[in-house]
């Protein structure tokens, strides 16, 4: 009985890092499938179809862009809100305001030609 | 009169300063401003996104090179 008690008791113990050590699996994989997509976004923010709005998410500027188009975005945009969430529970923040901070960022790092939407919503090309 | 104005107003001299040494001066408790928390939070999220997205950027073309 003792023994088993000890047993349970190390599984439980387990159970917390476990969770732990998921969550950093996870934005592992997710971090790895945004470099996949690097080039493909780049081009899109390149030829001006999308820019990157003031809360962090890509934006879609024309009408133009294809379905295979519109789902990289989407699936960009999904990435960057989980990125997003993760860092906020790690920092006691909100998303919003990660994604804000990380929009800031974006503002600042940009290659000339790339469109960005500033604090105030403004629309600028750096 | 004379005879009742000084009691009387010995009497409220008494009273007022007793009133006056019955005050208690009470100081608020002290808080930390929440500009200050908001500016300690800024600093950790700002430290995660360098952390989760400087490789990344140093590999994306739409990033100016060298941040």
């Amino acid at each position: 009985m003792k023994r088993f008690a000890t047993i349970l008791l190390g599984i439980m113990a387990m159970g917390m890092p476990l969770s732990v050590l998921q969550a950093q699996e996870e934005i592992g994989t997710i971090k790895a499938r945004m470099g996949t997509r690097l080039s493909a976004i780049g081009t899109l923010k390149s030829s001006r179809l999308v820019g990157e709005g003031n809360k962090g998410f890509l934006v879609i500027l024309k009408d133009s862009l294809t379905a295979e188009q519109k789902a990289l975005v989407d699936q960009e945009n999904a990435d960057r809100g989980k990125v997003y969430q993760y860092i906020a529970a790690k920092t006691g923040s909100t998303p919003e305001l990660v994604g804000q901070r990380r929009a800031a960022q974006i503002a600042v790092e940009s290659a000339p030609g790339v469109v960005y939407q500033d604090s105030a919503g403004n629309w600028k090309t750096k | 009169m004379s005879g009742k104005f000084l009691p009387v107003l010995l009497g409220t001299g008494i009273f007022i300063t007793v009133q006056t040494g019955c005050i208690r001066v009470k100081s608020d408790p002290v808080e930390v401003k929440p500009i200050e928390i908001n500016i300690n939070v800024r600093v950790k999220v700002d430290r995660e996104l360098d952390n989760f997205f400087n490789d990344l950027d140093a590999r994306d073309a739409s990033k100016k090179a060298g941040n």
